[in-house]
């Protein structure tokens, strides 16, 4: 256990070792691009640069996790407890998934500008300061900068007007959800005088809610809600994934949801434990819906890109149960289950990313059927996906969402578990249909899958991927273990101030 | 008095923002925006906070809302050319507005004494009080350590890692905008 006095600006710097990694990793890319950015060659470098950069960052974060750093005193501005480390993994291995995905993508749609590289590192910066922020303030100048990279991102594909209308629509909700988020920020400042987390549960602790906090605590819900993309604030949703490169889209299913639920979890267990009763039966009618508008209208979706995206609401949805739960088993099946949910969700993008070879075209069940017979291996990846998102046993998936149900239970909470099952069961008629297509349905001819084929730096991130999610879901234990761990000392960081 | 100039300057301000949204003539759209911001700088001296409101003037009144001038000038926008608003929209404005103004409303009872009293019985960690009685916080801290540095100190401080989050927020969106933008990549 190392002890980091967040007042000095060396300890403030060890803190935000991985932030800062990772940010000067991306000027430096920056600096690169500006005079090496015409050819394939050039973007391919930027990538690869840019990978190293999120290892470079993710060695960073290992550091301060094994050396169990934590904040001498109170944390100011940063959090530095094992969850924070948790969800900054999450957010890293989405990054990294998504650098190495892309670099065959953009060369195939020819989106040669290699910027690409450096916005996808600064977002992911500002997921990592979103998920460790312990101030107000730090939440939402990390959101900013996450959604702003993802903003551009969204739009990249530049001769493409769907990618256009994504990245608009993008915009101008992202921009009114923050509205929403810095009005609730204001309110809550104006009951308790701080920005701090722990002194805002500090304060709240131990008395009836003011109004003021509640209705700040109000519109953070709304502010975050938008950028998980929780049903009635998924409007933006489908068609945002839908119009934006695919890489692109699995990035903001992955990493943006993460962080954000991160920030979610910690507004609510350390800033407002004392109001569970309020935000509980919010959280829970948004779980609620979530899990049945996404997984209905999922149903009757005909391009797979926009399925995907409807199931990533419904995600969303069991996520917010985990939430509900406000304990430290919650908290941890948060983060095991968005491991769980990220890793697939990449993976399954960068199937999707595959199939829509020659532009970017709708993917239907269509363009797929008999993929198993010219391409046993990526039918059978692409259905080890599927079966997780299922939440079939033997994946990851089923671990992920038998985690969430226990933690439930232990609160003896049993509606919300029984409507994530009767859900999950619903989910089966979207994610059977497209196993059934790649192996049960003839091919229209035996040419038509010449030119499925993966890029190397995406083979081995996908393959990666499919084995992580086959091996810990047979095999979860040592998971467990960390997330439950990581969630520990979530609750416990404002104690110090506690009430008598 | 104090109280006169505040209600003069904050009406002011809504009036602009109204009118500023309501204006289908982006270049009166920007001036009203100007009034706005004009107005909040007035707010800010009446807090005691000298530095910030001439930030505010010069800033936003000035360089910010100039290049919006020329934007607009340089796009040839004299006129919004098609109505976004259809009546569902407008049906979901009066909604959300009618909620903003019930909670407004609701939170004009919360005078600073009343929050001080709800915050009487709370272990108390830092007395909101102190923060919202009418720039009392702020204008001890200029005796102290005068205008400039009643900001710099919180500012390089205190809220040191926000700032330097600002500019990473600044770069990317820079570097969003050039890539959005750039005619050739």
């Amino acid at each position: 256990m190392t002890q980091l006095d967040l007042g000095t600006p060396g300890g403030i710097m060890l803190a935000l070792l991985p932030e800062l990694l990772l940010t000067g990793w991306a000027l430096l890319v920056l600096l690169v691009v500006a005079w090496r950015h015409r050819t394939a060659e050039d973007s391919r470098l930027a990538g690869w640069l840019s990978f190293a950069g999120v290892a470079v960052s993710a060695a960073g974060l290992a550091a301060l996790w094994v050396n169990g750093a934590t904040p001498a005193g109170l944390a100011q501005m940063v959090a530095l407890d094992p969850f924070r480390y948790g969800a900054d993994a999450v957010a890293l291995i989405a990054a990294g998934g998504t650098i190495l995905l892309s670099l065959g993508y953009l060369e195939r749609e020819s989106l040669l500008a290699p910027e690409y590289y450096p916005l996808v590192l600064l977002s992911t910066a500002g997921m990592l300061f979103l998920a460790g922020a312990e101030d107000l303030i730090v939440l939402f100048l990390g959101l900013e900068v996450m959604s702003v990279g993802v903003y551009v991102l969204a739009g990249y594909d530049r001769n493409n007007p769907a990618s256009a209308e994504a990245a608009l629509k993008y915009f101008l909700i992202g921009a009114f959800a923050s509205g929403f988020l810095l009005y609730g920020i204001a309110l809550v400042y104006g009951a308790t005088g701080t920005t701090n987390l722990s002194l805002v549960g500090a304060q709240l602790a131990g008395r009836p809610l003011p109004l003021m906090a509640a209705l700040g605590l109000g519109l953070l819900l709304i502010g975050l809600g938008f950028k998980v993309a929780a049903v009635p604030f998924h409007m933006w949703a489908p068609d945002v994934y839908d119009g934006s490169p695919t890489p692109v889209t699995g990035f903001m299913a992955t990493g943006v949801k993460a962080a954000a639920f991160a920030a979610l979890v910690r507004v609510l267990l350390e800033a407002f434990p004392s109001a569970t009763s309020l935000w509980q039966p919010i959280v829970a009618g948004l779980a609620i819906a979530s899990m049945v508008v996404g997984n209905l209208a999922a149903l009757v979706q005909r391009s797979l890109k926009r399925m995907l995206a409807y199931s990533s609401i419904a995600h969303a949805g069991y996520l917010l149960t985990a939430v509900w739960a406000g304990t430290q088993a919650g908290a941890g099946a948060v983060l095991f289950y968005l491991l769980a949910y990220s890793l697939v969700t990449l993976a399954a993008f960068g199937f999707l990313s595959v199939f829509g070879r020659g532009g970017e075209r709708d993917v239907s069940l269509d363009d797929i059927a008999g993929l198993a017979r010219s391409r046993p291996w990526v039918a059978f990846g692409f259905s080890v996906c599927m079966f997780s998102l299922l939440g079939f046993p033997g994946t990851f998936g089923f671990m992920g969402k038998w985690y969430i149900i226990s933690a439930l239970a232990a609160e003896r909470q049993y509606i919300l578990p029984v409507i994530l099952v009767l859900t999950s069961v619903v989910s089966a008629g979207y994610y059977l249909p497209v196993v059934m297509a790649m192996y049960m349905r003839p091919a229209p001819d035996s040419e038509r899958y010449a030119g499925v084929r993966l890029a190397p730096a995406a083979l081995g991130a996908i393959a990666l991927a499919v084995a992580v999610v086959l091996l810990f879901g047979v095999w979860p234990g040592p998971l467990l273990d960390v997330a439950g761990q990581s969630a520990l000392t979530l609750t416990q960081t404002g104690l110090p101030f506690a009430g008598p | 008095m104090t109280a006169v100039v505040f209600w003069v300057f904050a009406a002011a301000a809504v009036l602009g923002a109204t009118l500023c949204v309501l204006n289908r003539n982006p270049v009166a759209s920007a001036m009203w925006l100007m009034s706005t911001m004009f107005s909040l700088a007035a707010i800010f001296f009446l807090l005691g906070a000298e530095l910030i409101g001439i930030l505010q003037i010069l800033v936003y009144v000035g360089a910010i809302m100039v290049v919006f001038l020329f934007v607009i000038m340089l796009l040839n926008l004299t006129r919004a050319t098609t109505d976004l608003r259809g009546s569902g929209s407008i049906g979901a404005t009066v909604v959300i507005i009618g909620l903003l103004l019930i909670e407004l409303l609701t939170l004009w009872r919360y005078t600073p004494a009343r929050l001080a009293a709800d915050l009487a019985q709370a272990p108390t960690l830092s007395d909101p009080a102190t923060v919202f009685a009418a720039g009392e916080l702020s204008r001890h801290e200029t005796a102290v350590r005068g205008v400039v540095g009643g900001l710099a100190g919180p500012l390089f401080q205190v809220y040191l890692v926000p700032f330097e989050i600002t500019s990473v927020l600044l770069l990317t969106a820079l570097v969003g905008a050039v890539v959005l933008a750039k005619r050739r990549l």
